[in-house]
């Protein structure tokens, strides 16, 4: 299979069409850099783009990341053996006292599939697990809330990281129904998403 | 002063076009563009099905007063809001409900969500496409009962819409009903585990109510991208047994 027949593949959301082409391209030779660069992951851009632009529904984009995961699992020994840099270090959470998962869990497989190292922190997270995974190394952590009553735990949490003396050391970015970029940018975080294509660009924007 | 009522024995009428909506997406649409995922849906349906336990808790309440916005019910709570004072002002009793599919199926959608988040997406949509049909259902029982005395129920009302904040509605209900009957609980944040579980009231009186839906009062109106789909409250079929 050829980069634009696997681009479309992944596009398509066919799961064992990407496996079985990612297999043959890698067997014709081709380098799986440029399997994921040229295929894989622009292949997920359009998904993001598609999503944005609300001619994709959230289950095609799933099917579609499904179809990503499982190139890059073919993908990844050969990577790591070609020592391919990694995307940076990302931990998102559903903010204390909230238990809403569903769209953190969208965000990460999204970040996942473009090439980040996620740690999920899960859901109801307090703000000494951010802060110890900024000391741990994150580069930025992405906090969710679906609720009005939890939305204040973002701020909670951002004055956490600074009390902890840790604030200039990662971005923040956070995400959820309630939200909008002026509440984002009123508690003092670096960014806001609406959805979890736009997290992926929002992300990269803020490690670049 | 009604007692509070627990029905467990609700046959949900749930399809695979509905678990399609219930992930936001069209399945006239996915139908056509992508067959794949309505095999999913139906995958989804079936063991859904077997994971969910549908049970609602409901008590009406004579309305004694409507003043300031605050209705004064019969058991001495109060119920207030703009919204509910708008909207249920014929009312001269009131219902407050609380309905669940229990947790087994968000226990699953957790396990499954890291190896097959597809698939976990589409057992999430069956929940919520059940949790309507619940809402729906118990929506009808009541209006059906009110029928039988000449009355009209209104559009059921959830905290959480405008004017109506998560936090005061919540309390506010769960004064007036144990929900612990049906294993229902709040957090700090008025926030219902198990999560597939609605909360809401619904005007009953002897003057019809205005027309309306959900989506009409809800605050994510502007942003929403699903909102009026098909589907919400009423569409589905369900009967009590």
């Amino acid at each position: 299979m050829d980069i634009k027949s696997l681009y479309d593949a992944v596009v398509e959301g066919e799961v064992k069409a990407v496996a079985e082409g990612v297999r043959q391209a890698l067997a014709d030779g081709i380098p799986a850099e440029k399997i994921l660069s040229e295929a894989l992951v622009p292949a997920m851009s359009e998904v993001g783009r598609l999503f944005e632009a609300q001619e994709f529904f959230v289950p095609e984009m799933l099917i579609s990341a499904k179809a990503m995961q499982a190139g890059l699992v073919i993908l990844k020994p050969q990577l790591a053996k070609n020592n391919a840099q990694a995307g940076g270090k990302i931990a998102i959470g559903t903010v204390k006292g909230d238990l809403h998962d569903i769209g953190k869990n969208l965000v990460i497989m999204m970040l996942e599939g473009t090439g980040y190292q996620v740690v999920d922190l899960g859901v109801d997270v307090p703000p000494e697990k951010f802060i110890k995974e900024v000391r741990d190394g994150a580069q930025l952590i992405g906090m969710s809330a679906m609720l009005t009553t939890t939305m204040p735990s973002m701020e909670a949490t951002i004055n956490a990281l600074k009390e902890a003396g840790v604030r200039d050391q990662v971005k923040v970015m956070v995400g959820g129904a309630p939200l909008t970029e002026n509440y984002a940018s009123a508690i003092g975080a670096d960014g806001y998403a609406q959805d979890a294509s736009a997290a992926v660009r929002r992300a990269t924007e803020l490690l670049a | 002063m009604s007692a509070q009522v627990v029905i467990t024995n609700w046959k949900l009428v749930v399809d695979s076009d509905m678990v399609l909506r219930g992930q936001g997406a069209d399945p006239s649409i996915i139908r056509k563009r992508k067959p794949r995922l309505v095999e999913i849906a139906e995958q989804a349906l079936e063991e859904g099905m077997s994971l969910i336990a549908p049970v609602a808790v409901y008590r009406v309440l004579d309305v004694k007063a409507l003043r300031h916005e605050i209705f004064e019910l019969s058991n001495g709570t109060k119920l207030s809001g703009a919204p509910l004072s708008q909207h249920l002002a014929p009312a001269k009793q009131i219902a407050a409900i609380v309905c669940t599919l229990g947790d087994s199926l968000e226990q699953r959608v957790s396990t499954l969500m890291r190896s097959d988040p597809s698939y976990a997406f589409a057992l999430d949509g069956f929940g919520s496409a059940a949790m309507e049909a619940l809402g729906g259902a118990v929506c009808s029982t009541l209006d059906t009962e009110a029928k039988t005395i000449g009355a009209h129920t209104s559009v059921p009302l959830s905290p959480g819409i405008l004017g109506w904040a998560v936090d005061v509605g919540q309390a506010q209900i769960f004064s007036i009903l144990d929900a612990a009957k049906i294993g229902v609980s709040l957090n700090d944040s008025a926030q219902m585990t198990p999560h597939k579980s609605i909360s809401m009231v619904l005007g009953i009186g002897a003057t019809p109510f205005g027309e309306g839906r959900m989506c009409d009062f809800c605050g994510l109106r502007e942003t929403c991208r699903y909102q009026n789909r098909e589907g919400h409250f009423g569409g589905q079929q369900a009967v009590t047994l």
